[in-house]
């Protein structure tokens, strides 16, 4: 009985998003010919590496049973500083400013949640809001444009046909799948999100696992923020709106439970594939930008109705 | 009435689930006004027929009859319900928030007009309870009850709805010796008032004292069916349950007290346990007896530094030990085992390798990264020799039988070679042939030179296997026994002392 139900159940896990995937490239390749193209897909990974490398952090924080709303608006923040030293022409101190600034926005969700123990949910919640206030404040609101060229290489920029982001999101996919499944910080995140109490009778640093979490969301946030400033070559106070819940969609769909414990960085992948063909096929199809959106509101919840069934699928085999 | 008249006959049932035969024909017929066992290890098919009865599963043949009369389909748990079948489960479904007699009368509450008619529904309450023997204040909210009283109110409830069979599953899991013989006397009552009970146990001991007659399930067959408790033994029942003859029912403890492990100085934590000294010597197993809120558990804990004592000395190895941090206390060379395996024990989605590696993680680093070989390899071993049940190392330890799964939690102590280990009820809820098997482990443990903590509500255990045995009361040591004086009297004697008046007593004003 429960080596069937775990193989079936297992399986739709396992390879069911995949399945998903498939079918939808099958759909829109129906319906859009030129959807199944080399063009259409370094297109479509281009615009996924963004919210791609935003839900790597995203799944180690869901992992642990935790959420982060605030990566939009900390992109938007770290952009403008980002923005000003690109237009100084100082790339280096750029990216270096990016990267610490999210880092910081992290370091301060992470370091609050695990201090005082409040719902990582109204956290970040007050990040987003923060982190977008300080975005604007940068500038007073007007958008820095015109970066230096080299800097536009970053998110315009191929070695050979492969774009730049996309190079960058398939480095982050590697580590951010070894640290969580080859370290013993990975699995210490799985501990956390699968037992909190158990973990912590077995020795694990549970505040300080959560608070780095927390830190490496930030530095992903970071480094999606770089590349975002480059592609649009202008730091704007007002990008990144709604971010997280891609990320957060592609984090869920890939499998990864909203309880914590389950997950995985190939599952966010596909997941992030997901949502890129979805968002890609949409629009070549001429589908306006406002159903589009209903269309995503429509996919948040089918994706977490699939989550509850799983968790009660493992619930009824406990 | 007829003595002999069934109020249930379920006769040859059998479920399939893919690749299992569950039930196989098994066949369970229980009279009206009697006590009626059933029994059978883990695994073997009672929660399954259960599931039939409560017409959670369809059985794929058989049939079942209830007053007479054949069920079939799919039955609502309303019908169930009303048709006179309730079952009070092992987790208990209540409303803590709410006062008793809402519990009681939860989803049927009398009205007067569109209000709820609470005057009535507490008096009627109040009835219930004084004739089933229960002495509590419908008024009171739930969450003021211990896990008991609880319990009562549930079985109230049951008999308040109309139940005519009620099943409980495992009651006496979670509630101590005293509050077992509260529960018989309700059960007592039920019988007397011609309801029929089927009664799940792992407790030999109240086989004997409460039931009428027992049928016993092994692998899905029922290997004794309807036997009336006077035909058997002791050592027939237990041998009709795992199949073979068990002849000890605990190893024997030979292990030789060495010098001291730790020493525990007037640790105190205000509205848990005060004044608390005692030590433990290698080589010994140290039973820590009492009630259930007598702050066994809470002591223990703070002693492995879950919580921080508010004053108070340990020393391990004749070093201070700093309080407050498990990782301290491991690195010291403790390890606890909770009371409550699933809750604070078990990564329930994780691998058993993983489950087992948890706490040694940084042993199994090659480099930065964990190597899979080596967690393999630590695992295999307590698998090994700890006879964990497992199709592979892989297998996600939710799906391990509870026996072993608690193996699964010593070999993750274990395979740290800790010098104190500290186990709480370690073998709660789990079937006879593993308990004798994880008892043999922590005797083994305290041979090879190891110092054992165990407490436990179960007092055969204590008595059967403890080098010396603590007892508490009321937060405090009421006294401590070893060698010969190690009996049962002497244990309650000392648990009785000192006791503070546990929740749920009522007092005489407030009753009416």
């Amino acid at each position: 009985m429960k080596n069937l139900s775990r193989g079936i159940t297992g399986r739709i896990g396992k390879f069911g998003t995949l399945l998903v995937l498939l079918l939808i490239i099958v759909i829109l390749s129906i319906a859009e010919p030129n959807f199944l193209s080399l063009k259409n897909f370094t297109n479509i990974m281009r615009q996924v590496s963004v919210t791609g490398i935003i839900s790597f952090g995203m799944t180690m924080v869901i992992i642990t049973g935790g959420i982060d709303l605030s990566p939009g608006s900390t992109l938007a923040f770290a952009g403008m500083v980002i923005a000003i030293f690109a237009s100084a022409g100082n790339n280096i101190a750029a990216a270096l400013s990016g990267i610490g600034i999210a880092l910081l926005c992290g370091v301060i969700n992470g370091g609050v949640i695990a201090v005082t123990g409040i719902p990582p949910f109204i956290m970040t919640l007050g990040m987003q809001l923060m982190a977008r206030g300080a975005a604007n404040i940068v500038t007073g609101g007007f958008p820095i444009t015109n970066l230096n060229d080299t800097f536009r290489q970053i998110g315009g920029g191929s070695v050979g046909i492969i774009p730049i982001p996309i190079i960058i999101y398939a480095v982050l996919a590697v580590l951010s799948h070894l640290i969580l499944a080859k370290t013993a910080f990975g699995k210490s995140v799985y501990a956390i999100g699968g037992n909190k109490e158990a973990a912590h009778l077995c020795g694990i640093n549970v505040k300080l696992i959560t608070f780095l979490v927390y830190a490496y969301m930030g530095i992903m946030t970071g480094i999606a923020a770089i590349i975002l400033t480059s592609r649009v070559n202008a730091g704007n106070a007002s990008v990144g709106v709604n971010y997280e819940f891609d990320a957060i969609i592609a984090t869920v769909i890939g499998g990864t439970s909203l309880a914590g414990g389950i997950g995985t960085i190939f599952g966010c992948i596909i997941g992030a594939l997901v949502v890129g063909c979805i968002d890609s096929g949409l629009t070549m199809l001429g589908v306006s930008a406002f159903y589009q959106q209903i269309f995503k509101g429509a996919l948040i919840i089918v994706s977490v109705i699939l989550d509850t069934y799983r968790s009660k699928a493992v619930k009824i085999r406990k | 009435m007829d003595k002999n008249k069934y109020i249930l006959e379920m006769k040859e049932i059998t479920k399939e689930f893919p690749g299992v035969l569950a039930l196989d024909k098994v066949s369970l017929k229980v009279r009206e006004g009697e006590v009626h066992a059933l029994l059978g290890e883990n695994g073997a098919g009672k929660s399954t027929l259960m599931k039939v009865l409560m017409s959670i599963y369809p059985p794929d043949a058989g049939e079942v009859y209830f007053m007479n009369e054949k069920r079939s389909g799919h039955l609502s748990v309303k019908k169930v319900l009303e048709d006179g079948i309730s079952m009070i489960h092992q987790e208990l479904a209540a409303v803590p928030e709410m006062t008793i007699a809402d519990n009681v009368y939860m989803n049927r509450m009398p009205h007067k007009g569109v209000f709820v008619d609470e005057k009535t529904m507490n008096e009627e309450t109040l009835k219930l309870f004084c004739s089933i023997g229960l002495e509590i204040d419908p008024k009171w909210k739930m969450k003021e009850l211990t896990t008991s009283y609880v319990q009562m109110v549930e079985i109230a409830r049951a008999v308040s709805a109309g139940a005519k069979l009620i099943i409980m599953d495992e009651p006496t899991s979670a509630i101590t010796e005293q509050e077992v013989d509260m529960l018989f006397q309700v059960i007592r009552k039920l019988r007397e008032e011609k309801k029929s009970i089927i009664y799940i146990t792992h407790k030999m001991d109240e086989i004997f004292q409460i039931a009428d007659t027992v049928t016993v399930l092994r692998d899905g067959q029922s290997v004794a069916s309807s036997i009336p408790i006077g035909e058997l033994d002791y050592q027939s029942l237990i041998g009709l349950m795992v199949g073979r003859e068990i002849t000890q029912m605990f190893p024997e403890n030979t292990a030789v007290p060495g010098e001291v492990a730790m020493k525990v100085e007037h640790l105190s934590k205000a509205g848990e346990f005060q004044d608390i000294s005692f030590e433990v010597r290698r080589g010994e197993i140290l039973g820590i007896a009492g009630m259930m809120g007598a702050g066994r558990s809470e002591l223990m804990s703070a002693v492995f530094g879950i919580t921080k004592p508010d004053s108070g000395e340990i020393t391990v190895h004749g070093e201070k030990l700093r309080q407050g941090d498990p990782r301290e206390s491991i690195r010291r060379g403790m390890a606890m085992l909770t009371e409550d395996r699933k809750g604070t024990g078990l990564f329930l989605g994780m691998s058993i390798t993983d489950n087992i590696v948890m706490p040694s993680l940084r042993q199994v680093k090659k480099a930065l990264f964990l190597s899979r070989k080596r967690m393999d390899e630590i695992a295999d071993g307590q698998v090994k020799s700890l006879l964990i049940k497992t199709a592979g190392l892989g297998v996600q330890s939710k799906n391990l039988s509870g026996g072993n799964q608690q193996k699964v939690l010593l070999g993750r102590w274990l395979c740290r070679q800790p010098e104190i280990l500290i186990v709480d009820e370690p073998t709660r809820g789990i079937d006879v042939g593993a308990k004798y098997e994880i008892h043999k482990i922590l005797c083994d443990l305290a041979k090879s030179g190891k110092a054992v903590i165990m407490i436990s509500s179960e007092m055969p255990e204590v008595v059967g296997i403890s080098s010396r045995v603590l007892v508490i009361s009321g937060g405090r040591i009421t006294g401590e026994l070893t060698g010969d004086e190690i009996k049962q009297e002497n244990i309650m004697e000392y648990a009785a002392k000192l006791e503070k008046e546990p929740k749920g007593m009522v007092k005489d004003e407030e009753l009416i």
